[in-house]
């Protein structure tokens, strides 16, 4: 028994998911109690920063040499100077009057003003702003809307990494993200009742009176709700819309929703968005050129630039730089971004999730990534196409789901002839027939051939099934007959 | 889970030192999630009040002081107890009715991790005295020594020793074996 209690206590592991919010949450109480100088932060980032890259570096390095065989190196660049932990984002195209709170005190707003953690922005009737991050992630404000940054952390190690965590106590918002969330860009909304984690998404939340609308446009957004019965997951897709409350939950698609007003907000994002995506390109160039380049470099970033690289090319060249800063002890490192060349191998680089629980319809999801366009993943041969795969079960739980599965066989069984046990009882048999048929209903309740016909019959008229009883106590009878005589002669006595 | 590991990341934390912070995440992550997990009804609940456990737990470790004659790790799994005693309170009408929705509804192809072996041994455990059920859930899940369980329990080592053999040998006659195979 004590082995026994002691593997279940082994077997016993919490989310991923969970571990991650909670370990931020942790690390948002020790900012809050004990903060540090810059410094001192840096120091320990650095020393931090190298333990937890020794795991992943060799990963890192074999995945970089294999790539560059694959695909077709430009230039080579050298890393230099990591940038120093700040903000880094700031509030712009402010329209109208803006409210920001910082430490308890109105604060006067400037364009592109430097935003800080626990800043509160609040906007009035037709005012609105958006807050540019140091990711390159843009948050859109509209009317009569109020946010908290609650965390804005930046990696003063890594290149436009670090976490972000907005807080949504009112209003309506458009955020727009290029980057997949991972241990080390972690960006997350909150709203009284969910919690949102964007991978690359463009997504829009309204919250007004309880009720909480949800739109994603682009690629996925993980979502927790906080229900009254626990948490529930959700993966929204692309052009999906939820419609959440606590006493209702929808979700549609975009088509079929009916959008009103609603429409003109994102039909603008959505056109703003094209508009700075070219912007954001130049604010990786040019941070690349600022903090982490040679001079003599600077050419071929801009050639890079210049090719037109697509989103994923640059979120590429972004891990690429940040793998090579993990690696690097000196941060002098000498790194390969590449472009693709007209005819490009395609590559799947599929990220395999977390497997997420739906609560409500109580399925298990295992989702997979890709970082391919759609058109790349249908020219693919069929066996490089990863498909969906059944969530891996350790032995232990897979013995425990057949157990399960069969007690609950069993329990219908049982269910099924009890009910047809009344039924003969509604008809009024004669008593002796009855309790004959009971016993014989117990020695077929394990026929697999009887549970069907029993199955068949249970709406059959009680003719039919007297006939069918009659049957198989004569069946039964001539068997035993068969067998020993003597049996059925004690039997009758 | 060594005591003068753990006083001595507690005095560093109370200096302010963020290495300290994690490292005693690390230590009382796991043990505190599986005390939880054993004693509330579902994976969600046990988030959220090993969550709250938690950062009650680091929000107030300064005012955490040894000399009230309080060992750190009985602090802990008090304040644990004391969140999961509300948590029941609370939701003691909830909790009714959503057993009988649970045993409805409940499905083969749920996220198991355990939640059928779970069940039956809670069931098990509530047959035991409080003090027998608290020891074992803290020996044999949370993984803590009898020094550790003395000090939560505020009982002597042998106390402990003797609590845990009555209470396995009682958990026997509770336990259908062919489940747990």
């Amino acid at each position: 028994l004590e082995s026994l209690l002691k593997n279940l206590g082994k077997s016993i592991k919490p989310s991923k998911e969970f571990e991650i919010i909670l370990k931020n949450k942790v690390n948002m109480i020790y900012e809050s109690k004990f903060k540090k100088s810059k410094k001192e932060n840096f120091f320990l980032g650095i020393f931090r920063m190298l333990k937890e890259s020794l795991n992943n570096s060799i990963l890192y390095f074999f995945g970089g040499a294999f790539g560059i065989f694959l695909i077709m190196p430009i230039f080579s660049v050298i890393i230099t100077n990591p940038s120093s932990a700040s903000s880094g984002s700031l509030i712009r195209n402010i329209n109208g009057e803006i409210t920001l709170i910082r430490n308890n005190q109105k604060i006067s707003l400037s364009e592109e003003k430097e935003l800080l953690k626990n800043d509160i922005i609040i906007t009035g009737e037709k005012n609105d702003a958006e807050i540019v991050f140091f990711d390159g992630s843009i948050l859109r404000i509209s009317e009569n809307t109020k946010i908290k940054l609650n965390n804005m952390e930046p990696n003063p190690l890594l290149f436009t990494t670090g976490s972000i965590n907005i807080y949504l106590e009112f209003g309506n918002i458009w955020m727009t993200t290029f980057q997949t969330n991972t241990e080390n860009k972690l960006i997350r909304l909150d709203t009284p009742h969910s919690s949102m984690f964007p991978n690359k998404a463009r997504f829009s939340v309204s919250y007004k009176n309880d009720k909480e609308y949800i739109l994603n446009t682009k690629n996925n957004l993980d979502i927790k709700f906080y229900t009254s019965s626990g948490s529930k997951y959700i993966i929204m897709k692309e052009n999906e819309f939820i419609n959440y409350s606590p006493f209702k939950f929808e979700t549609d698609s975009l088509s079929s929703v009916k959008l009103n007003s609603y429409n003109e907000w994102i039909v603008l994002n959505l056109k703003k968005d094209e508009i700075y995506k070219k912007e954001y390109f130049n604010k990786i160039k040019t941070s690349l050129k600022d903090k982490y380049l040679l001079e003599e470099n600077n050419n071929q970033v801009n050639s890079f630039f210049d090719s037109d690289p697509t989103e994923e090319e640059v979120e590429k060249l972004i891990n690429d730089v940040n793998k090579a800063l993990t690696i690097s002890k000196n941060k002098k490192v000498n790194i390969t971004i590449t472009k693709k060349t007209p005819t490009p191998l395609p590559t799947i680089l599929a990220k395999e999730k977390e497997v997420i629980s739906n609560v409500k319809t109580k399925k298990a999801i295992k989702i997979k990534t890709y970082n391919t366009e759609k058109k790349d993943l249908k020219s693919l041969p069929e066996n490089k196409k990863t498909t969906l795969s059944p969530i891996s079960k350790t032995d232990e739980v897979k013995a425990l789901s057949l157990k399960y599965q069969k007690e609950q066989k069993q329990k219908n069984i049982e269910k099924l002839s009890n009910k047809f046990i009344e039924k003969i009882n509604v008809y009024s048999f004669e008593s002796s027939r009855i309790t004959q048929t009971t016993n014989i209903l117990k020695s077929i309740k394990n026929d697999k051939e009887s549970i069907e016909l029993l199955k068949s019959m249970e709406n059959k008229s009680p003719k039919d099934i007297r006939k069918y009883i009659r049957q198989k106590r004569i069946k039964i009878e001539k068997d035993l007959l068969n067998e020993n005589p003597e049996n059925i002669l004690l039997k009758k006595e | 889970m060594n005591e003068e590991y753990i006083n001595n990341l507690v005095e560093k934390i109370q200096n302010g030192d963020k290495e300290s912070f994690s490292l005693l995440y690390k230590e009382l992550f796991n043990p505190i999630y599986k005390f939880c997990f054993f004693k509330l009804p579902n994976k969600e609940t046990t988030e959220d009040i090993t969550s709250e456990v938690i950062l009650n737990i680091f929000s107030n470790i300064d005012s955490y002081s040894k000399q009230k004659g309080i060992k750190f790790i009985s602090w802990v799994f008090r304040i644990a107890q004391n969140k999961i005693i509300d948590f029941f309170r609370v939701n003691k009408e909830n909790l009714e009715l959503k057993e009988e929705i649970i045993c409805k509804k409940s499905n083969i192809d749920k996220d198991l991790n355990n939640d059928f072996l779970k069940n039956k041994l809670q069931n098990a455990l509530k047959n035991l005295p409080h003090s027998q059920s608290q020891s074992i859930i803290l020996k044999y899940f949370s993984g803590l020594n009898n020094t550790e369980i003395s000090n939560i329990l505020d009982k002597s080592e042998t106390a402990v020793r003797i609590l845990q053999s009555r209470g396995l040998k009682s958990l026997k006659k509770y336990i259908n074996y062919e489940d747990f195979l």
